[in-house]
């Protein structure tokens, strides 16, 4: 059975706390 | 993405990583090795990242195609060539997460549009996709 692909990034200063939990298929853009 | 220490928080990272730079490293040796990058040559999977990264018409008018030498020993390559050679490494390489640090900021907004439809909202639909632009 495949591993499921992830990203999580909880409370990191350099994002101003802004949180965030992604799977297969998930897109964000981060517009500076 | 695990190359800093963490001082507070969390972070988990579950799957490979492909890093496209906003300033590409591209090394002296062939369109097609910059592409693999290491990685064993199949046919199809490098074809689809050529097309995926707008190279075709690139490619087709470099003197030796894919075999062409680029870099400080072989042909300049504008900006925008080398951000989609970076960009075509990253899709050739099937990594679950692809990080895209302004890809788009190097071509034309034609080139742009066609490279956020066709690619990375298309290709890359499969993937966990980051996209920092400004």
């Amino acid at each position: 059975m495949a591993v499921k692909a992830e990203l999580e990034i909880i409370d990191q200063p350099c994002l101003s706390g802004i949180d965030f939990k992604m799977a297969k298929g998930d897109f964000l853009a981060v517009v500076g | 993405m695990e190359e800093t220490n963490l001082v507070k928080g969390t972070r988990k990272i579950n799957g490979s990583i492909a890093y496209v730079e906003q300033e590409p490293f591209i090394f002296s040796g062939t369109v097609k090795k910059n592409i693999l990058f290491g990685l064993p040559y199949d046919k199809e999977r490098f074809e689809r990242a050529v097309r995926a990264a707008e190279l075709v018409r690139d490619i087709s008018i470099f003197g030796k195609g894919v075999e062409t030498t680029i870099g400080e020993r072989g042909i300049n390559v504008s900006g925008g060539q080398k951000s989609r050679i970076s960009l075509a490494r990253a899709v050739y390489s099937d990594a679950d997460i692809i990080l895209l640090d302004d890809p788009l900021s190097a071509v034309d907004p034609e080139v742009a549009n066609k490279l956020f439809r066709n690619c990375i909202r298309t290709v890359l639909k499969d993937k966990i996709v980051i996209l920092v632009t400004h």
